[in-house]
């Protein structure tokens, strides 16, 4: 079932009342490790139910096959599960094989489950069974089914009454027929190593004496369905701003959580930069409505402002000319990654009036003359270089006397570490890499260990940024200039696929596939990886007048011999996605990897919670580009 | 030198000493069999000594003062190594009391057993020693005392919940008061009571 | 009434025994040992006043309980186990544990409650809780401290035992006596397994005394400790119960000392604070009138 953005506070009460025991842990917070949104939720999350004294368990995770791992280890007294930033677009109830018979507790007067679930997940499109046909787990909606899916939700309800009806009219023999199809259809899963199923079809095969009308209602009802799933993923809103709605109407609104909503909703201005600016001016009149009147500064202050914001990378904590020359707004629309590009930012620099040399100081040293009048300086000169875009209204908050961070440099640090752990770690992949290659027994075994080891490092970066966000600045600076490391390898990067002309135009989509380069290890992150494509995508989007193409973005792992494919969709020029009103471009790859991979059989691992980042085997990579750009799926 | 034997084995003791205060965990290294049993060898020869001098004094009915001096440095040297070595057991077997406060019982051996290595830091006796009091105090605890805990922190409490985060994957750990579920690299926000157990233990890392 | 208490102080200063000075305190708390005439008379007053006065509040237990504990902390001998107090307080200890069991089951098994209200219950639950842990936390520092004590002087706890003919059952409780009955075995078991038994044969002796260094280790009763005053029975009695309080001139009550060392005759005033050597105060500290901090 699901809940309405006005009744998300009945979720939150019935977790209170179900699982604040008061010795025992009854709750447990599953969230997804590689996702910000997600990350400043769950702290938010935590934060409210450490307020009320509940006990509660948080579990950072990977993938799939971990949540179900997980999950089939949870004792019995464990009887609130939230996952965040996860289990949205897949069966759950199916996923987790549970049994819903034997979750059963009572049936009068209301229905009550030993373990219920809570989905607060904002990747699009929903499972239909998670909203409408389970009565254990309940999915915390931010609207779009309202909006949206009347008539999926009239054709699923249509669909599963028919199929009952059609059950009891046929009896044994179809019963025996669908057991055949559905067996045959879970190991046609197991092949694919695909553990989501996106179109559970109860009944596969019609039997012949059900009546015609209710068959072609019933088909009708199934190919709207399939629709519904094959249209492709997005994510529809920041999961922080859907947890702040909740605080707020249970009237516990306070700055800390609203400065991780923003980190959370700023989190998606990179990808999704509708959401942001859609979301920009609610969270302004929180700031308004919710920072205190006197603006006296102590060393304990803890205030968000708003401030204009540049696009500009890490403007407070390096110098200009750097903030200019690795920003990917910039890059896109200067081309910077050429001569002419570089020639161009100098002039714009001798324009402005600002000297080369100014320009490359640190932040914090540069001349205050020109730090108060560079909104002045921006808005007289931009505009010719068609950069007029570049300053919006952000925020800023202030650590008492220890420093003022932004919003999007924050996003960055913590992104940053994520991806990276502590600059202390940056060299260690690399020893391990040689180290272990030395004594590589056993392939497959190693890979797996490999894999198994690089997925503990990332949760152990979650907490990382976990604790950064607790306000520890020290773990701030060290994200930011971790941060610093990799943008400067992602535009290194950049400039030689760009330089290289490594990127093939196959019709319908563009390809471009790293073998080979010095930061190559840094790419088998898959949020490495998407940084690196989120910079190559908005310089071809400036590039392209004509057709925005959508990418797949590979990155050969050596040591496993498996390629980190990644598929982004198309993405308008930023600054014309605001003005027109067009619908958010979907990500069409996640439909498409599943299906290609069942039917070229590669071997693919689809265990990342976004669908769209596969794992497939090195020999498979070919042919499976090439059924792909046959397939004409995206 | 007589009794630089002895100095060797005071020094080791005090630089462990300092060590575990230093770094507040108890670590002992291996017994100085050797040493001890050189020290002791020292003993004897010096007894011999000291009466091969006494008789010596006898014989003579003399009052040397420098044979009486000799006797009496005898007999100060072996003073001090009694002192040395029982000092030296002294301050491992402190040790070894403080790891069974610390340790929670049987734990404390098979640590000492599996984790320092295969030849085991303490002496046939010292393992004894341990297993005995490690008993001891067990039965210490029992009775009216065992709600109070006694081998439990001693540092005030200062909340009744705390955020902890697991350090090691040790599947369903049973516990006085209820079940937790350790999954490797999870967060728990759980009552002090209950999980200062597996924080000593190691399980856990409070935060 | 004057009392001289002059001999009693050198008696302190000659032996270092701390048992046979033990006097009483009022209350049911622990039991009269005293010897001498002084204590004698105080003891009778003060038992006749024990029959009368009524079992002590949780609160008063409880300072008590602070006041044994920082007493202990802070001294260098090992002071008497205050019996009767313990056991009450460990019987209290269990009672809470039941009754935040009982509440903490009952409340959450009631449904109908909103989830406000059942949130709001666990409020004083909590602090029901931490208070709990705060006591528990003072009986296992105090029994701790006192262990450690326990291990520290034990050759002197057994030369005390065989010498005085009072028992140490007034000093230690039962399991304190165990703990120190088994523990000074083993520990003996082991020196002389690995050192003793291999030595000559006058040096196998573990409380040898006649060496250049003793062996045995007593408590430095010399050493300095901070000590406030406060009156008969914690500052709880009337001032004129206690006979050994005098009032000087300026109408302000305080106890006479004589420090030996300095020949010199001092006035500790109720309520004033002094850093003097503990064996100047220890039978002020051991009569309840005067605390350690």
């Amino acid at each position: 079932m699901y809940f309405s953005i006005r009744n998300h506070h009945e979720a939150y009460e019935h977790i209170l009342r179900e699982s604040s025991s008061h010795s025992s842990c009854q709750l447990v917070i599953f969230v997804s490790c590689l996702n910000v949104d997600a990350l400043c939720a769950s702290k938010i999350l935590t934060k409210l139910f450490k307020r009320q004294l509940v006990q509660l368990q948080l579990v950072p995770i990977f993938g799939y096959s971990e949540l179900k791992h997980y999950f089939q280890e949870l004792d019995d007294n464990i009887n609130s599960v939230v996952l965040v930033g996860c289990g949205g677009m897949v069966d759950i109830e199916d996923f987790l094989e549970i049994d819903a018979q034997e979750y059963l507790l009572e049936t009068e007067p209301v229905r009550k489950y030993k373990r219920n679930i809570y989905v607060m997940d904002s990747h699009r499109p929903w499972n239909l069974d998670n909203l409408f046909g389970s009565q254990i787990v309940t999915c915390l909606d931010d609207g779009t089914v309202e909006e949206s899916l009347e008539k999926q939700k009239e054709a699923y309800l249509d669909y599963l009454r028919m199929t009952e009806e059609h059950l009891e009219d046929t009896g044994a023999s179809s019963a025996g027929d669908t057991e055949d199809d559905t067996q045959d259809e879970t190991e046609e899963d197991d092949d694919s190593e695909n553990s989501s199923s996106q179109v559970k079809r109860k009944r596969k095969g019609m039997a012949t004496s059900a009546s015609k009308q209710r068959k072609k209602l019933m088909h009708r009802c199934e190919t709207l369905l399939e629709e519904y799933y094959a249209q492709g993923t997005t994510v529809s809103n920041s999961i922080a701003v859907q947890t702040y709605s909740l605080i707020s109407s249970i009237g516990e609104t306070n700055l800390q959580y609203l400065w991780l909503a923003i980190l959370g909703a700023s989190s998606l201005d990179i990808a999704f930069p509708q959401i942001y600016e859609r979301l920009r001016p609610l969270l302004q009149d929180e700031v308004r409505r919710l920072s205190p009147h006197e603006k006296i500064k102590t060393p304990d202050t803890l205030t968000v402002e708003i401030q204009p914001d540049y696009f500009l990378f890490l403007l407070r904590h390096s110098s200009l000319y750097d903030s200019f020359f690795y920003s990917n707004y910039v890059n896109a629309k200067l081309s910077l990654w050429n001569e002419n590009g570089k020639k161009t930012l100098h002039k714009i620099f001798a324009r402005m009036g600002i000297s080369l040399s100014t320009a490359q100081e640190n932040w914090l040293y540069m001349d205050n003359r020109v730090k108060k009048e560079l909104g002045v300086i921006f808005d007289k000169n931009l505009g010719r270089y068609g950069l007029e875009g570049i300053v919006r209204d952000g925020f800023v908050r202030t650590f008492g006397y220890r420093g003022a961070v932004s919003a999007s440099e924050c996003v960055e640090s913590i992104t940053a570490l994520l991806e990276m752990g502590q600059k202390s770690d940056v060299d260690k992949p690399e020893a391990l890499q040689n180290s272990t290659n030395a004594t590589t027994l056993q392939e497959g075994l190693e890979a797996s260990q490999k894999l198994a080891e690089r997925e503990r490092k990332l949760v152990r970066n979650f907490w990382l940024s976990w604790d950064a966000l607790d306000d520890k600045m020290e773990l701030m600076q060290q994200g930011l200039k971790v941060a610093q490391v990799l943008q400067r390898s992602v535009f290194n990067t950049g400039v030689a696929v760009l330089e290289k002309k490594l990127i093939k135009h196959l019709r319908i989509y563009r390809l471009c596939i790293l073998q080979d380069g010095p930061d190559l290890e840094l790419y088998r992150n898959p949020l490495t990886l998407l940084r690196l494509g989120n910079w190559i995508m908005e310089c071809c989007a400036e590039a392209e007048e004509k057709q925005l193409l959508p990418m797949v973005l590979g990155c050969l792992d050596a040591t496993t011999e498996t390629y980190l494919l990644a598929g982004l969709p198309a993405r308008y020029p930023r600054g014309l996605d605001a003005l027109s009103k067009k619908r958010p471009i979907l990500n069409n790859f996640s439909v498409a990897f599943q299906q290609i991979a069942t039917e070229t059989g590669a071997k693919v691992r689809i265990d990342n919670f976004e669908s769209s980042i596969i794992e497939i085997r090195k020999e498979d990579l070919a042919p499976f580009l090439e059924k792909l750009t046959l397939s004409g799926l995206v | 030198m007589y009794g630089d034997l002895v100095n060797k084995l005071v020094l080791e003791a005090k630089r462990a000493q300092q060590l575990n205060e230093s770094s507040k965990s108890e670590h002992l290294p291996m017994y100085q069999d050797d040493l001890v049993r050189n020290t002791l060898r020292e003993i004897e020869q010096l007894k011999r000594d000291a009466e091969l001098l006494k008789s010596q004094q006898e014989l003579n009915q003399v009052e040397d003062k420098v044979a009486r001096c000799q006797h009496f440095v005898t007999l100060l040297c072996m003073e001090r190594n009694k002192r040395g070595l029982l000092a030296y057991q002294k301050l491992r077997s402190d040790t070894l009391d403080a790891m069974a406060w610390n340790k929670h019982g049987l734990d404390s051996v098979t640590a000492l057993a599996a984790g320092e290595g295969a030849d085991a830091s303490l002496s046939h006796q010292e393992e004894e020693y341990l297993k005995d009091y490690t008993q001891i105090i067990a039965d210490m605890k029992s009775g009216e005392f065992t709600d109070i805990d006694l081998s439990g922190s001693l540092t005030p409490p200062s909340d009744v919940f705390i955020d902890v985060r697991v350090l090691k994957d040790a599947g369903e750990i049973q516990t006085e008061y209820g079940v937790f579920n350790l999954i490797k690299d999870s967060q728990f926000f759980a009552r002090q009571a209950d999980v200062e157990r597996l924080i000593q233990q190691g399980f856990l890392q409070r935060l | 009434m004057d009392i001289d208490i002059d001999d009693i102080l050198a008696e302190l200063d000659r032996d270092t025994t701390a048992v046979d000075q033990t006097l009483t305190s009022q209350g049911n708390d622990t039991t009269v040992v005293g010897s001498d005439a002084v204590g004698d008379l105080v003891a009778k007053q003060q038992a006749a006043a024990a029959q009368t006065a009524a079992p002590p509040s949780p609160v008063q237990d409880f300072n008590d309980l602070l006041v044994a504990w920082r007493n202990e902390r802070m001294c260098p001998e090992i002071l008497a186990y205050p019996h009767l107090l313990m056991a009450r307080t460990l019987r209290r200890v269990q009672q809470q544990m039941e009754h935040i069991e009982c509440v903490s089951m009952g409340f959450y098994e009631d449904e109908t409650r909103d989830a406000a209200s059942a949130v709001a219950n666990k409020l004083p639950l909590l602090c029901m809780e931490a208070d709990l842990e705060r006591l528990k936390f003072v009986v296992r520092s105090y029994i701790r401290c006192r262990l450690s004590k326990v291990d520290k002087f034990s050759l002197y706890l057994r030369q005390l035992d065989t010498q005085q003919p009072v028992p140490l059952t007034e000093l230690l409780s039962s399991k304190e006596l165990e703990y120190h009955e088994r523990h000074f075995t083993i520990l003996l078991k082991l020196l002389n397994s690995t050192i003793l038994k291999h030595m000559p044969p006058e040096l196998q002796a573990i409380d040898d005394n006649e060496g250049s260094v003793p062996m045995v280790e007593g408590p430095d009763l010399a050493s300095f400790v901070f000590v406030r005053v406060t009156g008969p029975d914690l500052g709880r009695s009337a001032p004129d119960t206690d006979p050994t309080l005098e009032i000087n001139d300026e109408g302000v009550r305080f106890y006479p000392v004589y420090i030996q060392e300095l020949r010199e005759e001092v006035e500790l005033t109720v309520d004033g604070i002094y850093v003097m050597r503990y064996n100047v105060v220890q039978e002020l500290v051991q009569a309840r009138k005067a605390i350690l901090i």
